[in-house]
């Protein structure tokens, strides 16, 4: 008898503590959650955005929805206290824009010069279920980086498989083959990639980076190029070119990116300084185009922005609009804090930072969905270390909505979790995995 | 009689208990060092997607408590016992004679194995089958035993007791635990227990305890007098710049902290930790929470701790880290990258070089300056390391014997090089048998001292420019 009370006495106390208090005194405030949710703006049917109070209390939240806007009611406790705090209720926006059903990125730790294990993911973006595409287990734990899919179709993949008899990996439906790009053509490996629109020609930047690691500044590391030109693949006959206006000791070229319509390869450049680390601060990447017909580059290299003051990176077209990457400085983005995204009108060569994307820490890579309504981009604005991807809508006019984070099934792994996302695309199915066919090509 | 049922287990628990604390306990703290247990999705998930995920899991689990030596030790003890007692089981339900001997063989053998393992999985393992494969027994119809004569006790005492011997007198075995604690000890600054440890004769026989023990001296400001009391014959043997080990990387990583560079020492610290199962271990994340607190990088240190958090072990010591950094701003400065821009303090593969980089950007300790007079003994720069010395002021007030000795050769009078009576008149005979070419009497009055030192460098250098040994590019004697 004195055993059943204490254990229904238990149970009591366990069932008020999950309840929290009774009372609330009502807040004129949004609550501080993690991550900030508050405002954002998604697309319909897209996962649960779940997060926690930031200062770890215990909450419980309510949602209900009017129209196209879903309204979160937080009421928030410390363990164990009688009363706890109503907070004016947030608004979550959601869009009728659709966006692409998964995401592809690659997952790394932040390192130096080693890495431990590197797997390509994709993300269900309306649920929370992550596969891994391929992993570097298939290239006995070579590097693999820069996946590219062509229009985010994920029968048509590309990505680099370093490392012993190493090379690009070309996948086109079930069949997967490697192919050493330097071992064909001019001699140069291939690194950035860009898929023209037609399917038939991929560019890729060709770059000897190098990177060094600072002994007593914020900045722990800077990345560079010593050299680098953009080639041409033609995959109908797995055959490489140069195009002399793209090749060159004199200037350094990176980035490809197509127009639209294919009729012109956007990409960045800058004057080689020969001594580049020391002169590092000076190098300062533009943003060009140049025309493309039949196979061919045509006419001459243009410019399309130059700053003196800070060096383009990334550069991605849609309707009209160049979104890129700038840092005060040099190629390699991710490691300057004051990287940040802006936006290009190619109209009327206007440039102006997306303020609405932009954080202190990092904002760098990115990519549009299919319909250009949504970007998604890594930024390192949690931590200043471990990369993390965020999706914001396209209002137009160069405007985009709040951004949110990719959200996590436990909210706390997007702390916990010490690998950084990157290289985010858009897949507009989900992709086979690749990793049975990769590793029988190291098996060789 | 069933005290007598359990004298075989007792004595194995006990001895294997006593040799893991008394023989092991470093190698035991160092598992746990290089061992990671975390209650987060991600750490589950690669451990689920192992080969033997349950017995990763365990191994995991356990070896967080490895940090304190004495439970280190029980839980080896116990795994131990564990293996015995469920082969023993398994034996008898098959039949088998004398069962108990035969478990205790195997028991001692899959210790004594697992004695040479970097991590605790082989004996987690054992343990995991050996229980499966008695649980499967249990099934089985119970044999009747004859009585066990006394002969088989004292021969299964006898095995337990070879085991611990050859704990105590393996040399790999004693190897791994003297690198194991002249590490933790040199992590920990106790600086007289490296030396203890790493002495001139250890080194002789394992050149990894070199960079410690050089660490230790100077740390102790004993550098300048003890550094050529050990087999060192070149620079590579003073640090292990270059050295792309798990082991080089940890070195590294600790002195760079010691040096004042957070970033080098994160820098190796991810370097050590790609070496490792799960590309973390419980020290990266220790060093991790130490070295962004260092560099005033509270928001990554708050991360670290977070993840710390979800380990049993150390959740409450994480606890606190948290409640120390809670609302603290980042001190970081450089918000638009300009100073990075101008930032020339860069890192090679040259110890030296980044010595003299770390003191362009301000960071100044006694270490580096030890080191860097030490680099210039050991590339045999006499010139510099004259003109570097000329300008220092000795707070100890005795400028230290082997820099006496360099001195003396760099043609320093005696007076300025602070040299006794003695070593002058020592130096005085030396330079006299090396002209009569008297190597007998060279080699005993140079004997630990950088005079051997130096003409061991010249001999070589001979040597290379006879061509009877390739060349060594990093010597730039004069």
């Amino acid at each position: 008898m004195k055993k059943t009370f204490w254990a229904a006495s238990a149970l009591l106390a366990v069932l008020v503590s999950c309840g929290g208090p009774s009372a609330f005194e009502n807040s004129g405030e949004y609550p501080d959650i993690f991550p900030d949710y508050v405002g954002v703006t998604v697309p319909e049917g897209m996962a649960e955005l779940r997060f926690q109070m930031a200062d770890g209390r215990a909450f419980k939240a309510e949602t209900t929805r009017e129209g196209d806007v879903q309204w979160v009611t937080v009421k928030a406790w410390e363990k164990g206290a009688r009363t706890g705090t109503a907070y004016k209720p947030f608004p979550i926006y959601i869009s009728q824009d659709a966006i692409d059903p998964y995401i592809a990125y690659r997952l790394i730790e932040p390192g130096y010069e080693s890495w431990h294990d590197i797997s390509i993911c994709q993300r269900d973006l309306s649920g929370f279920r992550e596969s891994r595409i391929v992993d570097n287990r298939a290239n006995n734990k070579g590097c693999i980086n820069c996946h590219t899919f062509y229009g985010g179709d994920p029968q048509k993949m590309l990505f680099h498989a370093r490392g012993a008899g190493g090379g690009t990996v070309f996948v086109s439906g079930d069949e997967v083959k490697l192919i050493n790009l330097a071992a064909i053509g001019p001699g140069k490996q291939g690194t950035y990639p860009a898929w023209h629109p037609g399917g038939r020609y991929i560019a890729f930047s060709s770059n000897t980076t190098r990177q060094v690691f600072t002994l007593a500044d914020d900045q722990p590391i800077e990345v560079y190029d010593t050299a680098s030109d953009i080639i041409l693949m033609d995959l109908q006959t797995d055959s490489v070119y140069l195009c002399p206006a793209l090749t060159g000791e004199a200037v350094l070229e990176t980035f490809p990116a197509w127009s639209e319509d294919g009729g012109t390869l956007y990409y960045c450049a800058a004057e080689n300084p020969g001594e580049i680390i020391s002169q590092r601060g000076k190098v300062h990447y533009k943003l060009m185009s140049i025309g493309f017909e039949n196979g061919a580059f045509t006419g001459e290299p243009q410019v399309v922005w130059a700053d003196s003051t800070g060096s383009a990176s990334f550069p991605r077209v849609r309707d009209g609009k160049l979104l890129f990457t700038r840092s005060g400085f040099g190629t390699f983005p991710i490691w300057h804090r004051e990287a940040d995204l802006y936006m290009l009108d190619l109209s009327g060569g206007e440039v102006s930072a997306v303020e609405e994307l932009n954080s202190p820490e990092a904002d760098s890579y990115h990519s549009w969905s299919s319909n250009g309504k949504w970007v998604v981009f890594s930024s390192r604005r949690l931590d200043g270390r471990y990369t993390r991807l965020y999706l914001a809508h396209y209002r137009g006019d160069g405007h985009f909505d709040k951004p949110f984070l990719l959200p996590q099934e436990d909210p706390a792994e997007n702390q916990l979790r010490v690998k950084s996302y990157n290289l985010p695309e858009f897949l507009t199915a989900p992709s086979p995995s690749r990793q049975k066919e990769t590793a029988k090509l190291f098996a060789r | 009689m069933k005290a007598k049922k359990f004298l075989i287990p007792a004595v194995l628990f006990v001895a294997v208990f006593c040799a893991a604390w008394a023989l092991q306990r470093y190698t035991l703290v160092f598992m746990e060092a290089t061992g990671l247990f975390l209650w987060t999705p991600d750490w589950l998930r690669e451990t689920f997607s192992e080969c033997r995920p349950v017995s990763h899991f365990v191994a995991g689990f356990l070896v967080q408590f490895y940090a304190v030596p004495a439970l280190g030790a029980l839980i080896t003890a116990a795994l131990v016992t564990l293996v015995f007692v469920s082969l023993s089981t398994l034996l008898s339900r098959l039949g088998l004679l004398p069962h108990r001997l035969v478990a205790v063989l195997a028991a001692v053998a899959v210790w004594v194995v697992a004695a040479f393992q970097p991590d605790n999985s082989l004996l987690v393992s054992a343990t995991l089958y050996s229980l499966a494969a008695a649980g499967l027994s249990l099934l089985l119809k119970k044999k009747e035993l004859r009585e066990r004569p006394v002969w088989e006790s004292w021969a299964a005492i006898g095995i337990i007791l070879l085991g611990g011997i050859l704990l105590a007198v393996l040399p790999k075995i004693r190897e791994t635990e003297r690198m194991a604690q002249v590490q933790l000890c040199a992590r920990n600054g106790q600086w007289s227990k490296v030396l203890k440890a790493a002495t001139p004769e250890a080194c002789r026989k394992d050149s990894r305890l070199m960079p410690y023990a050089f660490l230790a001296l100077s740390g102790e400001g004993q550098l300048g007098d003890r550094l050529f009391h050990y087999p060192v014959t070149g620079p590579q043997d003073f640090d292990r710049e270059g050295d792309l080990s798990q082991e080089g990387y940890l070195f590294n990583s600790l002195l760079y902290e010691k040096l004042g560079s957070p970033n080098e020492a994160l820098h190796n610290l991810f370097q050590f930790s790609c070496h490792l199962p799960h590309g973390l271990s419980h020290l990266s994340l220790y060093q991790m929470i130490r070295y962004n607190m260092e560099a005033g990088n509270y928001t990554l240190v708050r991360k670290y701790a977070d993840i710390l958090r979800h380990n049993p072990r150390s959740s409450h010591m994480a606890r606190q880290v948290l409640d120390r950094v809670a609302g603290l701003p980042d001190e970081r400065r450089d918000t638009l990258g300009h100073s990075s821009a101008k930032a020339r303090v860069f890192s090679k593969n040259r110890p030296d070089f980044n010595l003299a980089q770390l003191e362009l950007s301000g960071v100044s300790t006694s270490l580096g300056m030890d080191r860097f007079l030490a680099y210039l003994l050991l590339n045999a720069d006499l010139p510099g390391f004259a003109n570097t010395t000329s300008r220092l002021i000795w707070t100890s007030g005795k400028i230290p014997v082997h820099y006496q000795e360099a001195l003396l050769l760099a043609g320093v009078d005696g007076e300025s090089a602070g040299a006794s009576a003695q070593l002058q008149e020592k130096f005085a005979d030396f330079l006299s048998a090396l002209q009569a070419q008297d190597n007998e009497k060279v080699k005993a009055l140079t004997e630990g001292t950088y005079w051997a030192y130096y003409l061991m460098l010249q001999d070589r250098v001979a040597e290379e420019m006879l061509g009877r040994i390739p060349p060594h590019e990093d010597w730039p004697v004069n």
